[in-house]
């Protein structure tokens, strides 16, 4: 089985800070996004899985329609896979629902004045995010103790509470212990011969708040990639693929 | 405002004051005293003021960033 | 009224459960800020995990950081009968620094066990750095029952083996207490758990301690630390024994100059006398000229020892090992002199006791040994057992490197 696990907004510098021994694998540096103008996450996963920069794709109808944006699966290296589990990634399985529910909540945020409704909805975006990320590990585990030959699980946590809680080392130390206990239980598992580790971008802060980092992370169990481009996946993992 | 003050506190700010050319009185020490204690707590609260308002800069700066990366419109 | 406060460290293997107990020990005196312990709960609850009290200490040295208004004193966490100051022990160097230079003095301490692991190699280390320090009043926590099934077994297992390498130290734990900090069991409260273990909870074993006997009785020793010139000279440092006293004949050692105490200074007092612990400034009648490193004594008591060559034991910290002939500064309470290693008469591995090596050349990382440090010039000492801040040194390179106790001296004496 060829495992990815996709973990947004995944910050280099914490991965360290924390020492997440995990996370980090046998090989581990950041990525080349240099390519793109911003760090966007719909553009930066859709490159990811079609191999190819889709800026131009992605932000044709405008910032707001791109996160609906859906790639068919012949564009992607899942196609390479006889039964593939790809969860809530953007781009392909994306769950609206609750991301659209999650930048409403962002929105109010910033919009109103009152404290004590501000600190409401930041408890409220915050629980909805941990919700959701127990969720989307249950589904992850589910596949990865079926009989598979690719399993993706794509997790939002640590960029959707980093936005808004960046600052609280607290808060970011328990999701970064949360992902690396995640990392170790996958190792575990016989059926994964093949663990990609890979975040989008990485996060860095303003104040208390968390913008996006100007790089990503990533780690294998199997080669040590340097510093590859996010487009550069697709053919390593059709690589993979070949030789198994 | 009138602060009263034990007798032996007094006796020994004036042992203390004795040979110093600053205070000729009690009051004038005393006075001294809680003028250094209010303008810490002043430079203190002006720091929490600053971080506040610092606050409100990032989350004006962080509104910005996170409209250019789609989140916000 | 002021409430008393007892400082105390907790020492042992890194992964045996350290930020759990302390954050488990606030948690059970309700010593932390409501909020914040709500969201690490809520956090943990939403990972669908049980609370973590490690969390706490992380937000804990946040608030820490931050810093303290004039008016706040800094509390760590109470019960009914005291207040108590955890002391960090963030690394080995740091710790050791501290405490052997007195910085941080600790009146007791906590060696924490993990029950499933047993005594490992850092355990012994951590038992042996109590024994230089001569912690009398130590709890031993034989930690992560849960995991073992609260099994007494395993716990009168584990006691043995720690106990039997105490001995050796001759070290006498006040209590070994079996515990689980993640379930909450015996930290403040007996629980059903471990219903065969009749002793204290760790809040009781910890009330039932007595703050450091004062050194009040012993011989006057008082070490200059800095000198102030106004338009007269302070001489600024600590009591270390004993009670000074305005119109002391002083004797000042090692120069053995004599003088008598004119006035005690102290800020917003003036007070006549000043007993071990405090914090002083001395003016001598004659204006004396004093310096760092001074020792001042009453003529007329009994006197510290000097001499110019110690013997010692010591804790080599440093990952570059000390070669025989090097120069490291030997600081013993303000006293700052040069010195060498001239003999390494037995290197000792501080986690088994063996001797490793006997009239050695070097002194490795996480070694102790038996030493003869040959000083430039003149060191003023006690006993470690009468007057520990006396007693205790550290050796520096461009940081701390060791740390020691002089067990006798090494060569030409100096008997006042």
């Amino acid at each position: 089985m060829i495992v990815i696990f996709a973990i947004d907004a995944l910050e280099y510098n914490l991965v360290e800070e924390f020492n997440c021994k995990n996370l980090k694998q046998k090989y581990y540096g950041k990525t080349d996004i240099s390519e793109f103008s911003q760090p966007r996450t719909m553009v930066l996963w859709s490159s990811f899985m079609t191999g190819k920069n889709k800026e131009d794709d992605v932000l044709e109808d405008g910032n707001k329609e791109m996160w609906n944006k859906k790639w068919d699966i012949k564009e992607t290296f899942f196609s390479f896979f006889e039964n593939p589990v790809v969860l809530d990634l953007p781009g392909f399985s994306y769950d609206l629902g609750f991301h659209g529910k999650s930048r409403i909540l962002l929105k109010n945020f910033f919009e109103t004045k009152n404290l004590e409704k501000k600190e409401n909805l930041k408890k409220e975006y915050n629980k909805d995010a941990f919700d959701h990320h127990r969720k989307i590990k249950d589904k992850f585990f589910k596949a990865l103790g079926e009989d598979r030959d690719f399993v993706l699980g794509y997790f939002s946590v640590a960029d959707v509470i980093g936005h808004l809680n960046f600052g609280n080392k607290v808060i970011m130390k328990m999701i970064y212990i949360e992902l690396d206990e995640m990392a170790e239980k996958i190792k575990k598992n016989k059926r994964v011969k093949s663990l990609i580790i890979l975040s989008d971008h990485g996060m860095k802060a303003i104040g208390r708040f968390g913008d996006h980092s100007e790089y990503g992370f990533w780690s294998t169990n199997f080669k040590d990639l340097k510093t590859p481009k996010i487009t550069e996946f697709y053919e390593l993992i059709r690589g993979i693929k070949n030789e198994s | 405002m009138k602060v009263e003050i034990d007798n032996e506190i007094i006796e020994k700010i004036k042992e203390r004051i004795k040979d110093m050319d600053e205070f000729d009185s009690v009051e004038g020490y005393v006075d001294y005293i809680l003028k250094q204690i209010v303008g810490r707590l002043e430079e203190e609260n002006k720091i929490k003021v600053d971080k506040e308002e610092y606050s409100k800069e990032d989350e004006k700066k962080v509104k910005e960033r996170l409209k250019s990366l789609g989140y916000l419109d | 009224m002021e409430k008393e406060n007892l400082r105390f460290v907790i020492v042992g293997h890194v992964d045996h459960g350290k930020s759990t107990l302390i954050g488990r020990l606030f948690y059970d005196t309700d010593s932390l800020p409501e909020g914040k312990i709500e969201e690490i709960k809520q956090i943990c609850e939403s990972l669908g995990k049980d609370i973590e009290f490690g969390y706490v200490m992380d937000h804990l040295a946040e608030e820490r950081d931050q810093g303290v208004t004039i008016d706040t004193a800094q509390t760590f966490f109470r019960t009914d009968k005291r207040e108590y100051t955890i002391i960090d022990a963030p690394g080995h160097v740091e710790f050791i620094k501290n405490m052997i230079t007195g910085a941080s003095q600790a009146e007791a301490a906590i060696l924490i066990v993990d029950a499933n692991e047993g005594v490992k190699e850092q355990t012994r280390r951590h038992s042996y750095i109590l024994k230089m320090l001569g912690l009398k009043q130590v709890i031993v926590t034989i930690n992560k029952m849960d995991l073992v099934d609260y099994s007494k077994d395993r716990f009168n297992e584990v006691k043995k083996e720690l106990i039997e390498f105490l001995d050796k130290l001759n070290i006498k734990p006040s209590y070994i207490i079996p515990i689980s900090a993640k379930e909450g069991d015996f930290i403040a409260k007996k629980t059903e758990n471990l219903k065969w273990f009749d002793g204290p909870t760790v809040l009781d074993a910890l009330d039932s301690f007595s703050k450091e006997e004062s050194l009040i009785d012993r011989p006057t020793r008082f070490a200059v630390q800095d000198v102030y010139k106004f338009d007269e000279r302070i001489n600024a440092g600590m009591v270390l024994s004993g009670l000074i006293k305005e119109n002391d004949e002083i004797l000042v050692l090692p120069s053995k100059e004599t003088t008598k105490v004119k006035e005690i200074k102290e800020w917003l007092k003036a007070p006549k006398e000043a007993e071990a612990g405090k914090s002083i400034g001395i003016v001598t009648e004659d204006g004396l000229f004093l310096d760092r490193g001074c020792i001042l004594t009453h003529k007329d008591e009994e006197q510290p020892k000097i001499t110019s060559a110690v013997k010692g034991h010591l804790f080599w910290l440093d990952r570059e090992p000390y070669k025989k002939g090097e120069r490291v500064l030997f600081k013993l309470s303000s006293q700052e002199i040069m010195g060498e290693l001239e003999k390494i008469e037995r290197v000792i591995d501080s986690s088994t006791l063996e001797t490793l090596r006997e009239d050695a050349d070097e002194i490795k990382n996480r070694e102790v040994a038996d030493v003869i440090i040959k000083l430039s010039s003149d060191v003023v000492f006690e006993d470690f057992n009468d007057i520990p801040t006396l007693g205790r040194f550290v050796l520096e390179r461009q940081d701390t490197c060791a740390g020691g106790i002089i067990t006798e001296i090494g060569g030409k004496t100096n008997v006042i």
